[in-house]
């Protein structure tokens, strides 16, 4: 079976990692990684769209009316379970390469 | 000297002030701008999703400055989303033809091995008259039997080329002779 590839892990794209296993909440907005992880949105949506169609992220609609909120919908995107776990472990070697001791839960 | 370098900064600060103001006036309406431009260099199975996307995303960043280099950075990354989305939809079609694809390769390895014997069978039968010299083609992998195949023909079709020469040649002399114009070179 030909299967999708994974994406190229690069210190951007583990900067993104890190804020979706940092947060509090489940699901986040492109805005609300790029305020957490500091990634430029030039090179953000890019590695959103990678690891969405890697099988790392979903996204889903907000649910709500924008004419009602008066804002457009915002997009919000979630660790999968694989993506949980390759992300848990791609920091964790990163971490164990550097020399930190931190576990990303 | 002090006062030049006073009228200097007062001059420094209002020009900057302007340019600010300016940024904070057009800020709204350039980040749409830019967002919308990159929307349309986007290819069109994105176009609706990263619109809507990329204007909320704008909504939560204050106008100014940082709006404007946000919507930079969705024209900028245009081009990489671009590839990505490519790069995922043929992978998605190798995915869906993946049999096809073996079934083909197998029938080329096959005509491969079908090549193979015939070349030998025409070497064979050719070889008592010198045209052809080939031994083991189609052993090698894939680019070097091509190129293999390449010169070998080259060589072929020279070959063909003097040896076609020299049988008008004859046929000329069998014509003279017949006529009794013959005399030879030597």
């Amino acid at each position: 079976m030909i299967e999708s590839k994974e994406p190229r892990l690069t210190h951007a794209s583990l900067k993104v990692l890190r804020a979706f296993l940092d947060s509090p909440r489940v699901k986040l907005s492109g805005a609300e990684v790029h305020k957490q992880s500091g990634v430029f949105t030039g090179t953000l949506y890019p590695l959103l769209l990678r690891f969405e169609k890697a099988g790392w992220l979903t996204s889903k609609w907000e649910d709500v009316d924008p004419k009602e909120v008066g804002r457009p919908r915002r997009r919000f995107y979630r660790l999968t379970p694989t993506g949980r776990a390759r992300a848990n472990a791609a920091l964790a070697s990163v971490s164990s390469r550097s020399g930190e001791a931190v576990s990303w839960t | 000297m002090d006062v030049i370098w006073w009228v200097g900064a007062v001059a420094g600060a209002i020009g900057i002030n302007l340019i600010a103001s300016e940024l904070f006036a057009w800020g709204p309406r350039l980040s749409e701008w830019l967002m919308h431009r990159a929307v349309r260099r986007l290819v069109p199975e994105l176009r609706d999703r990263m619109q809507e996307e990329w204007a909320g995303h704008l909504q939560m960043i204050p106008p100014g400055l940082w709006r404007i280099v946000a919507a930079a950075g969705f024209y900028l990354a245009t081009g990489q989303i671009n590839v990505a989305l490519r790069v995922h939809l043929l992978e998605m079609w190798l995915g869906r033809n993946e049999r096809r694809i073996r079934e083909l390769l197998e029938q080329l390895g096959q005509d491969r091995s079908e090549l193979r014997d015939a070349t030998g069978r025409l070497d064979l039968e050719l070889s008592p008259l010198g045209i052809l010299d080939g031994r083991g083609l189609l052993d090698a992998d894939e680019i070097a039997t091509l190129q293999h195949v390449q010169k070998r023909g080259e060589r072929h079709v020279q070959q063909a080329r003097e040896l076609l020469e020299q049988i008008v040649r004859c046929y000329e002399i069998e014509q003279q002779i017949e006529k009794g114009r013959y005399r030879s070179r030597r």
